[in-house]
């Protein structure tokens, strides 16, 4: 069968109208393909090599990067507070360093983030986003870091 | 982050698909070619009986894990045995048919091997995945359990719970709760939608016109940007369009194995997303339509499945209630449903759905499909495709109408239809091909002619 045999069967009707519609089909998709394709292969690579270039601390917080300020507060909370304690996050105003998420958000992250460790409102441990320590008395300031974040513990 | 967790999610994978594959020797006879939806069967069905072991509070660790995917191993396996099935093994042939094929496995393999190795070290940057879904995951891990506390004070304290129990597996198999690696995970559940729709298809479908659907689904605008999420949005579009495909060919071919395993992939995805149940009956509303001429035999099993799927969030539904959790019911009334929110939102849904940016040209080939396969090719086909994606669409839409107080944007962050509709998009991806094929063949010849 020559090409043009083939041509001629595909302009047929109907048979050969049916199949020149699947071809089209078939090869709209295979056009979107073409264009996709290589762009998807070069994100998801350029995605792998920046993922890779992340340090250790970054990747960790990932998302949390834009809304905790200094990773060191949860840092700290983490290897201080024991995974069977509690804590509570007190967030005051604003300070530079801060995000638009930073004082909304920041509990939802540390609740996420200190897991197995538990919120509770009255916990020995208080995650201090500028918050005012004289609202919590016989408390102490175990650590304090940039970004007006510092860790607090009830005095024994 | 390390080969550790790497190795452990790797066994876990193993336990999945080991599960999988002995439900589906038991509703069939095993066969290589169905590797992929026996791993989403597995993953349905133990996370079905994961829910269920939870909510009547036994302790989720390594031993459950262990103990359930025995137990569905040794059930599996005696039960296909009892009734006589065997090992289907893969033909070897050769020719034209197989390089194609084999040119779009190369093609998608290789595009899956970039997105393994972004996985690998993915951080957990999407603020639904740290905030909601892993919070709970995290949280089952570490306290054994559905912890009431941390349940109550995430968003959303009734959504259905499989997605952060298969992060907690997942973590128990990493050994600590590696939010980095266990992108992984939601990589292997996009290699395994790819492998069951492409096994359900390949002996009915040509691969020169199964290949370019399946890999253009991968590499979709929107697909790319939410592929490795640990979300359940792309989880619960795997399993429902894995059960449309088993129902679209069970509408034709009527093979009762079909019809039990889209009743597993379905009640998994009731317990995903709450939207599960919606997209669930759905397409079994779709396969009423498909199978209207034989409606006495077909629809009395359809209806057993929808009642599956209504139980099957019992037991969560239980225990959030047991727990002081209120449902989580619209707020929408009769006057909103009739109000211009109403057609705002399905405009936006239809705009959504037909939106070259985030879908490419599936949506349009697939509605062309559906026509020249109402004309010339599987009448039945047509009708499930078609009344399933309106359905589909109309989902989609139906969030911003059940809660009014949520804009009529295609903004993410203010209203979901644009992950709701992707059902949409990834259903056309799989049943286009099984369209386009009935067309090629033409009314009255046999498959695979």
């Amino acid at each position: 069968m020559t090409p043009g045999d083939v041509l001629r069967g595909l302009t047929e009707w109907p048979d050969g109208i049916r199949r020149l519609s699947v071809l089209a089909c078939v090869g709209v998709l295979l056009g979107a393909l073409v264009v996709l394709y290589p762009a998807a292969l070069r994100e998801a690579d350029a995605e792998a090599d920046k993922n890779a270039a992340l340090s250790y601390a970054d990747r960790e917080f990932a998302g949390g990067n834009s809304v905790v300020a200094d990773q060191g507060g949860l840092y700290q909370a983490r290897g201080r507070i024991p995974p069977d304690g509690t804590f509570t996050v007190a967030v005051g105003e604003p300070v530079d360093g801060w995000t638009d998420l930073t004082a909304p958000y920041t509990p939802w992250f540390a609740r996420y983030f200190l897991l197995p460790r538990r919120e509770d409102t009255g916990a020995p441990w208080v995650l201090c986003y500028a918050c005012d320590p004289a609202a919590y008395p016989g408390f102490e300031t175990v650590w304090s870091g940039d970004d007006g974040i510092s860790l607090l513990r009830r005095g024994a | 982050m390390t080969v550790r967790a790497l190795a452990g999610l790797a066994a876990l994978q193993g336990v999945y698909l080991a599960a999988g594959a002995s439900v589906l020797f038991a509703l069939r006879g095993w066969s290589t070619r169905l590797l992929g939806l026996a791993y989403l069967l597995g993953v349905a069905a133990l996370g079905v009986l994961w829910t269920v072991l939870l909510a009547a509070g036994v302790p989720f660790g390594g031993a459950t894990i262990t103990l359930s995917a025995v137990l569905a191993v040794a059930g599996g396996v005696t039960t296909g045995l009892r009734r006589g099935f065997g090992v289907e093994l893969p033909r070897p042939s050769v020719g034209r048919a197989v390089l194609v094929a084999a040119a779009g496995v190369a093609l998608v393999g290789i595009y899956l091997e970039a997105l393994f190795r972004s996985a690998r070290l993915f951080g957990l940057f999407s603020f639904d995945g740290w905030a909601f879904w892993v919070a709970r995951g995290k949280a089952i891990y570490f306290f054994h359990g559905f912890d009431e506390q941390v349940f109550s004070a995430v968003p959303h304290p009734s959504y259905p719970p499989l997605v952060p129990i298969l992060d907690a597996a997942a973590f128990h198999a990493m050994g600590g709760a590696d939010v980095v690696t266990l992108h992984v995970q939601y990589w292997a559940f996009a290699v395994a939608f790819v492998a069951a729709a492409a096994g359900l298809l390949a002996g009915r479908v040509p691969a020169w016109v199964l290949w370019p659907s399946l890999a253009l689904a991968l590499v979709l605008p929107r697909m790319r940007s939410s592929v490795l999420a640990p979300q359940g949005d792309l989880l619960l579009d795997y399993l429902v369009v894995g059960a449309a495909t088993l129902l679209a060919l069970w509408a034709v071919d009527r093979q009762a194995w079909r019809l039990h395993g889209a009743a597993i992939l379905l009640c998994g995805a009731v317990l995903v997303k709450r939207e599960g149940l919606v997209l669930g009956l759905c397409v079994l509303v779709a396969a009423l339509a498909a199978t209207l001429p034989q409606r006495r035999a077909a629809w009395p099993r359809l209806a057993v499945v929808a009642v599956a799927l209504v139980v099957v969030g019992l037991p969560w539904s239980l225990w959030y209630r047991a727990h002081g959790i209120d449902g989580e019911l619209g707020t929408g009334g009769v006057r909103d449903v009739l109000s211009g929110h109403t057609a705002d939102s399905l405009r936006l849904a239809l705009d959504v759905v037909s939106d070259t940016g985030l879908w490419s040209v599936v949506p349009t080939v697939g509605l062309a499909a559906v026509l020249l396969a109402a004309v010339w090719g599987s009448r039945a086909h047509a009708a499930f495709t078609g009344v399933l994606v309106v359905l589909l669409t109309l989902a989609g839409a139906s969030t911003s109408v059940i809660f009014p107080e949520i804009a009529v944007t295609s903004d993410e962050a203010v209203n979901p239809i644009v992950r709701l509709t992707a059902a949409t998009a990834i259903a056309f991806s799989c049943l286009t091909p099984l369209l386009l094929a009935g067309v090629w063949r033409g009314r009255g010849a046999k498959e695979g002619s």
